[in-house]
């Protein structure tokens, strides 16, 4: 199913991307798409060009996060630039990033609304000296920023709790008060975010529930 | 970088000015149309001549051509002006393209004729503009489209192939990207191009002098000539279709989609085919175009950035990333 599918949405994605050709994978079980991206704004100014390699699951498409790889070399290999030794792009948030991989992607769109916004990006952090909607801080930091920003949490307690009882499954009265942070009717309280945190997927909750732990001694053990 | 944006403009500003939409109930009265009239008059000046505008002077930089033009005469092209009057033929290969603007006769319905005729000229002038970048040679006017010749004795014929695509390519685009959401907005549905491109070999091709005295053009005599008005009129809606002698020359498949309907049959067992031409493709793989977030074309020459840029402009596409790194550590 995944390489009909893939066949077709390369086919339609290479009708509308004149600059970009399917070649060789160097990955195997991958398809590779090659090509130029043109960071053009709004007015339609051209601010530059990136060579590009967009690797593709076959067996897992549309259930996959392509691999941008920049090839020009033209962003530097910093990790303030959010960008590997060998030029893979960290296009997001791995949890944003899951869930668009648990719903299905949709080349084109991906295309669209991921890999080219991230190098719009960098031409908007390189003219203004920031990335124009912020950006995630580095390692376990910009884990605990996007629960920050997500769920509006700050304490790695309640973190914590909520990460066990996702990933446990445990259930609770839904009409009782929230065991978890102890507020009102559990249903109107926590439940939500425990809901919505299984989007996730069980793997990067328990990496996310690891990490909190171990920083959350760290913490304990500086306030000490 | 707006190639077409003198044009552009000038279209702009005839229709906002014209007097129909203000002037509906009451009807048009002969002070608003000579005021009008005097307005457009000044407007036409505004129009591109032989002096380009900075950004058309950068493109055909870029093209390696010169910065000033030479508008040739009509009616003669002048490797074969010398037939002009006599009875000579000579048999030279050439590229024969019609391009016309189609449903502008609706033009009529929304605006004066006096707004018509400079939006006409405008397009006219920006074809003429494409056809003098890419070496081509105007050979007649007809209303709102161009017969054009590419080709003659000092080029190559790959090269004049090239140049005719890239040049109908750039009309094709000026009416499709600049002018048509433009007219819509205001009221005239489905402007496009329609435009047909054949090659004929040397041994398929006259030239001589047709007419009487004065009264005549150096013109050619072809299967292939005649052919090219035929494919336009087979175009689809901002489409390019060429002859098989055409796609021959380019050796490039991936441009040419081959109709199931052949335009010549020779009637003994030979048909002569016509194929859609990918001219959007073919403006971007010879970088004069790139393309945006949503694929949409944009003419440019050169890949350096915009010295206009604004980085307000550019916000709403990189605001949706928002990037994160993790690499190196587990």
């Amino acid at each position: 199913m995944g390489k009909n599918e893939l066949d077709k949405d390369i086919i339609s994605f290479l009708n509308n991307y004149f600059a970009f050709k399917e070649v060789k994978s160097p990955k195997s079980g991958y398809r590779a798409l090659e090509g130029k991206v043109s960071v053009l704004d709004r007015k339609n100014k051209l601010w530059g060009q990136f060579e590009i390699l967009i690797l593709i699951n076959e067996k897992n498409y549309p259930y996959t996060i392509p691999i941008v790889i920049e090839k020009t070399e033209i962003i530097k290999r910093d990790w303030d630039f959010h960008i590997s030794k060998e030029g893979e792009c960290c296009l997001d948030i791995p949890h944003k990033l899951l869930k668009m991989k648990k719903r299905g992607i949709v080349l084109e769109e991906f295309y669209r609304e991921v890999i080219y916004p991230f190098f719009a990006n960098y031409h908007y952090k390189v003219a203004t000296d920031k990335y124009a909607n912020g950006e995630y801080k580095h390692h376990f930091k910009g884990i605990a920023q996007f629960y920050q920003e997500e769920y509006g949490l700050n304490n790695y307690g309640n973190i914590i709790a909520l990460l066990e009882t996702t990933v446990s499954g445990i259930k609770y009265q839904p009409n009782k008060q929230c065991p978890l942070c102890g507020g009102s009717k559990y249903k109107k309280c926590c439940r939500k975010k425990v809901y919505s945190l299984r989007g996730y997927g069980l793997d990067q909750l328990k990496l996310d529930l690891a990490l909190f732990k171990e920083n959350n001694l760290k913490t304990e053990n500086i306030s000490v | 970088m707006n190639l077409f944006e003198d044009y552009k403009n000038v279209i702009k500003k005839a229709v906002e000015n014209d007097p129909t939409k203000s002037n509906r109930i009451l009807g048009l009265s002969e002070s608003a149309l000579e005021s009008n009239r005097e307005y457009l008059k000044s407007l036409r000046n505004e129009l591109p001549g032989r002096e380009l505008s900075p950004e058309m002077k950068l493109f055909a930089k870029g093209m390696g051509v010169p910065e000033t033009f030479d508008y040739q005469p009509l009616g003669s092209h002048p490797d074969f002006a010398y037939l002009k009057g006599t009875d000579l033929v000579e048999e030279h290969w050439i590229i024969s393209g019609f391009i016309d603007v189609k449903k502008s006769t609706k033009l009529f319905n929304n605006f004066t004729k006096a707004t018509v005729r400079l939006i006409t000229e405008s397009i006219i002038r920006a074809s003429m503009f494409a056809v003098n970048l890419c070496g081509g040679y105007v050979h007649r006017i007809q209303g709102d489209g161009l017969m054009v010749y590419f080709g003659g004795k000092n080029i190559e014929k790959l090269k004049a192939v090239e140049d005719a695509l890239k040049s109908f390519s750039m009309i094709s685009y000026f009416v499709k990207n600049d002018l048509k959401d433009f007219f819509e907005e205001n009221g005239i549905q489905d402007i496009h191009t329609r435009a047909g491109l054949d090659l004929g070999h040397s041994k398929q091709v006259d030239w001589f002098y047709s007419g009487i005295g004065e009264s005549g053009e150096v013109t050619t005599c072809s299967l292939h000539t005649s052919l090219a008005p035929k494919m336009q009129s087979n175009a689809k809606n901002s489409g390019i279709v060429v002859g098989h002698n055409i796609t021959t020359q380019l050796r490039k498949d991936k441009y040419f989609e081959q109709r199931s309907k052949e335009i010549h049959d020779y009637e003994d067992g030979r048909k002569y085919h016509q194929y859609n031409f990918d001219w959007e493709r073919y403006l971007v793989d010879n970088n004069l175009a790139v393309q945006n977030d949503m694929g949409v074309l944009v003419l440019t020459i050169n890949i350096t950035p915009d010295p206009n840029r604004n980085s307000r402009d550019l916000y709403p596409i990189a605001s949706k990333s928002k990037p994160y790194f993790n690499y190196g550590q587990k």
